[in-house]
Formats: C-alpha cells, sequence, structure tokens
C-alpha cells in the first residue's frame, strides 16, 4: 500500500459501520436522521463486499475500532452476531468491536452472547428512566458474571429532548443535548468550502474516522449525516483509494485551511460553536 | 430409551422463541407477544438451545426447526449465529425457517441469511407497501444468477390489518381468519383440564409440536400460549425428563380423553371447535 495511504490508514481511531437503516424507535424520534435516510435507501450492507473491505482493512494493519452503527440501532440487525463472529473467526481481526445502543434488542443473554462471540464493548443509552433502571440491574450481572472489566459495558441515561444526562458509573449529571439539531445542520448552507483557522478547527474526525454506510458510500463523519463528503465506495473502490481521496480532505483542512461549511459553521465538533446548551469539550 | 427416541422421532416441528421482541407489538396489541414481553423481557440462551438442539437430534430428530413463536425473529441480532452455529458447528442438516412480518428484513439480510444455512422464510406484510416491497425483492432475488436458490423457499403472503383476509403472492385470496382471536382462548377455566369426546379431536400438534419458549419452558403448542401446559424447563429439566412428560400427557388425552381446556377453544381444534358452536 503507498506511504500515504498507510499514514492515513495509521490515524484512523474509528471505523464506523451502518450495518442497515433502522431503528425501531424511529417512529418514536422523528426527528432522527434515519427518518430521512431510510427513505433514500431501506437496503442493508453487503455482508461479503464488507468482509472482502474489512480483510484489506486487516492487510493494512489498521488499528482503528469497529464501531457496528450509524444512525441505525444495531441491536435490531439479525446480522449483528454473525459479522462479530466472521470479524473475530473467519478474519481474524483483533480490532476493537463496538456498538452504541439505545437497548432495544438486547437484553441480559443477548448481550452475554455477544461479548462471548468476540463483542469488546457496548455503550447503552436509554431514553427513559425505567429503561436505564432495568439496564442499570442487567449489567451489574453481566458485568459480574462475565467478569467484564466496566468500561466495556456502560448505561447512560439521555432523554431525546435533551437536559440532564447521567452515566450508572460516575453518577455524575451532566448537561446532554437534543439530538434532534442534527437534521437543521444543513439549513441555508451552500456546500461550499470556506476558510477556516486550522489551529481552532478541533475535529478530531477528518484524521480519525471514516464511515460506511450501508449503501456502501464511505463518508467522512457521522454528524454530516447525509454524507456529502464521500471517499469511495466500498462495493467499487479499494481501502487504499479510499485512503487516498481521505488524505487530499485531510490536507484541504490542515494545509489549505479550508473545511466544507457544514463543518466550520455548524457541527458542534468542528469549531467548538456553542448548540443550545451544549458546549462540546474540547478533545 | 426407545420410547423417547419413538417421541422425538414424530415431532416434525420445533418452534423455538428465541426473544420476545416485535416492534409490531405496539400497534398489534392483541397479538400475545404484547403480553408476554411485559412479564419476561430477556431470551433464551444460546449455549443452552444448542445442547438441547444437539440431544435432540442424538435422538434422531428430523423436526423442522422454526426459529420463531410470537417473537418477530428478524429484530434478533442473535439469530444469524444461531444459524450459522446449527449449520456450521453442529452439522445439523435439518430444515431451518421462519415466519416474519419482514420488518428486519432487506434483500441483502435475506441473501445473507439463505447464504449461511437458513432454508426457507415466510413474510407476511401488513400493508400493500410492505407485501410490494417483499415480492418485488423475491422477484430481484430469484432472477439473481448469482444467487444459489437451491432449495431457498421465500414466500411473501399478506394480512390486511384486520386480519380477515389474506393472500400469497401466487394465490389471490386463501383463507379468511382473525389472529386476534387468540387472546380470548382462555376466558373461562383457565388451565383448566376437560373431558372431550377424543374421535373429535382433529388437531396433530399434540405429536407432531415441541415448542420453546424464550423462558427455557418446553410447551405443547404456541396457541397454549400462557404455557399452561408445560412438559419442564430447558434450565432445570433434562430432555429424557421432558420429553417422558410429553409422552404421559399424551397418553392421558389419548387414552381417557383428557385435554386442557384451552385446546377446547382453540381455532385448529376444528372437531371440537365445529361442536361447540352448534
Amino acid at each position: 500500500m503507498n506511504n500515504e495511504a498507510i499514514e492515513v490508514s495509521n490515524g484512523l481511531k474509528d471505523i464506523k459501520i451502518e450495518m442497515v437503516r433502522r431503528c425501531p424507535m424511529s417512529a418514536v424520534h422523528l426527528k432522527c436522521p434515519i427518518n430521512v435516510l431510510k427513505k433514500e435507501y431501506d437496503d442493508s450492507i453487503n455482508v461479503k463486499a464488507l468482509f472482502e473491505f474489512l480483510k484489506q482493512v486487516k492487510e493494512a494493519e489498521c488499528k482503528a475500532d469497529l464501531k457496528l452503527f450509524l444512525y441505525s440501532e444495531a441491536s435490531a440487525d439479525c446480522k449483528l452476531s454473525y459479522i462479530i463472529h466472521y470479524i473475530r473467526e473467519h478474519l481474524g481481526m483483533t480490532n476493537r468491536i463496538r456498538f452504541e445502543t439505545n437497548g432495544w434488542g438486547v437484553d441480559e443473554k443477548t448481550l452475554k452472547m455477544l461479548f462471548k462471540i468476540g463483542l469488546t464493548k457496548t455503550i447503552i443509552v436509554c431514553y427513559d428512566k425505567d429503561t436505564y433502571k432495568r439496564f442499570g440491574d442487567i449489567q451489574k450481572i453481566v458485568r459480574k458474571d462475565l467478569d467484564l472489566e466496566e468500561s466495556r459495558l456502560r448505561v447512560r441515561y439521555t432523554p431525546a429532548e435533551g437536559g440532564i444526562t447521567c452515566d450508572t458509573d460516575s453518577n455524575k449529571e451532566c448537561p446532554g443535548y437534543a439530538h434532534d439539531t442534527r437534521l437543521s445542520y444543513y439549513d441555508n448552507l451552500e456546500g461550499k468550502v470556506v476558510g477556516i483557522d486550522p489551529n481552532k478547527f478541533f475535529c478530531p474526525r477528518p484524521k480519525g474516522m471514516i464511515c460506511i454506510q450501508s449503501n456502501g458510500n464511505v463518508v467522512n463523519c457521522d454528524r454530516e449525516w447525509k454524507g456529502k463528503i464521500k471517499f469511495g465506495n466500498i462495493y467499487e473502490d479499494s481501502f487504499e483509494t479510499i485512503l487516498l481521496n481521505k488524505k487530499k480532505f485531510i490536507d484541504m483542512i490542515f494545509n489549505g485551511k479550508l473545511a466544507p461549511d457544514i463543518c466550520a459553521k455548524r457541527c458542534p465538533d468542528g469549531t467548538r460553536v456553542v448548540m443550545g446548551q451544549f458546549t462540546r469539550r474540547e478533545r | 430409551m426407545d420410547t423417547i427416541a419413538e417421541a422425538i422421532g414424530k415431532i416434525e416441528k420445533l418452534k423455538i422463541e428465541t426473544t420476545r421482541r416485535c416492534p409490531l407489538s405496539i400497534k398489534h396489541t392483541k397479538c400475545p407477544v404484547a403480553i408476554l414481553n411485559k412479564e419476561f423481557n430477556d431470551s433464551l440462551d444460546v449455549e443452552v438451545l444448542f445442547s438441547f438442539l444437539q440431544k435432540m437430534i442424538d435422538y434422531g430428530c428430523k423436526a423442522q426447526i422454526l426459529l420463531y413463536m410470537y417473537n418477530e425473529p428478524s429484530v434478533d441480532c442473535k439469530l444469524s449465529y444461531i444459524i450459522h452455529y446449527i449449520r456450521d458447528h453442529m452439522g445439523i442438516t435439518n430444515h431451518v425457517m421462519f415466519d416474519t412480518n419482514g420488518w428486519g428484513l432487506d434483500e441483502q439480510t435475506i441473501r445473507m441469511l439463505f447464504d449461511i444455512g437458513l432454508d426457507r422464510i415466510v413474510i407476511t406484510g401488513y400493508t400493500d407497501e410492505e407485501y410490494q416491497r417483499f415480492k418485488n425483492i423475491k422477484e430481484k432475488l430469484f432472477s439473481d444468477e448469482s444467487f444459489d436458490r437451491t432449495k431457498k423457499i421465500l414466500n411473501v403472503r399478506a394480512v390486511s390489518d384486520e386480519h380477515t383476509q389474506s393472500k400469497m403472492s401466487m394465490v389471490e385470496t386463501y383463507s379468511v381468519f382473525k389472529l386476534d382471536e387468540r387472546l380470548d382462548y382462555y376466558k373461562a377455566g383457565e388451565g383448566q383440564l376437560c373431558n372431550v369426546n377424543i374421535s373429535d379431536f382433529s388437531c396433530v400438534k399434540l405429536d407432531t409440536l415441541l415448542c420453546v419458549s424464550a423462558t427455557g419452558e418446553v410447551t405443547m403448542c404456541e396457541y397454549d400460549w400462557k404455557q399452561t401446559v408445560s412438559f419442564g424447563n430447558l434450565y432445570k429439566d433434562s430432555l429424557e425428563d421432558i420429553i417422558t412428560n410429553k409422552i404421559k400427557f399424551n397418553d392421558r388425552a389419548y387414552k381417557q380423553s383428557i385435554l386442557p381446556d384451552v385446546c377446547t377453544r382453540c381455532v385448529h381444534y376444528y372437531g371440537l371447535r365445529k361442536t361447540n358452536e352448534q
């Protein structure tokens, strides 16, 4: 693999994978991007193509975490367990495998099984106090029975409308953010690149993340949910080609001092703009 | 041992509830799963399930393995691993299938499930859009030369919201039934045994069906959804004890004409139902 591609590969921290575009709670969370996205494309990722792509990721010795979710609800996808199993047993990848879930499709036995077949970590984000309590109890049992490190199973409470969030481990309450600002990220933007000061650009995603959408598109970021910043498609392009396209994007930001207007003007991760009550921490 | 093997040999369908969830249970409030998942919201332990299946196979079980009960299997993230394990690790060749409302399915998911060893899917669309979506997927999949369709079956049917009419993709209208009668099965004499005229009893499920619920209970029939008749529990009882209990239960039914109250209301107990209505 080309040295430039290897450099980008080494910088990757997360490869996010949208296996499917469904969530049982999307009917309740009407402003979640998945409601818009699934109208455009309602199929799943082709697992054979995904495994071929991951094989290239392994050959490149990329150590990024494999995060098996985007806006989708991974726990309601019947492919999930086989994908985890295949990554571990057939591809022999040792990368950390993680997903975040609203808990819809998990329970004590399901969590135990997923950990046993190779899941590294999951964060359960509960949208109501009853679910938070339920998973707090399950968390204790699973951690004890599997002798699991605390960090591998986290349970959080985050009301969808924003407000106070908490975590079973820290008991610390902190201000949350309203998920639904995401739908307005694109309002009144022209989709252009604008000048920035790279020293004030705090987002780790240009260097640290790629997202694979269920239609195979590889895009820059999960927050830029329309996927306008695209580096290729796993059905057509190699991992190397995708990395080289990403390299051009990284150069544009950090050498060219230009960023897409959505990153520079809207995203709370980009320039630490205050959105509603919420200010992103510096990372 | 021979008696156990003989009873297992008669079983044609092994229904397994791997979980108790369905995204449509909010809408279908009269579906038993909407009630059952409030009582128990965990899953079946897959290691216990695999051990049970292995013993059944060792006794010569040739039954179809049906990976559903009232739950929606397509939203169970364990499903693909279970199918893969049954095929590749246990080497089980029995027919494996499930019924689904299609909520968690699409072309690529169906393709993958067939690739890893599933034999058949029966999809019931509850809206015209869903029915049409799956008809299109079926056409596309089975006309794709790269898809290995050997012995793969994909049935697509539609059921109206009121559950009064249904149609298969190949036949226009084939039956009229109401799914939601099931909640009323227990209205009187819940859990009671009663004397019946066994000659009216036309249900074959006593011999040919065995159900495993997400709680591990091994039961007579999915229509007895409150599990008033249990032969044992996978977490506590040996397979031999469970099958022995089933044999005793069937003997009592056939020799003494004693059946659970729920059977006398079941739509599938055609003979008695007709008698009752008269």
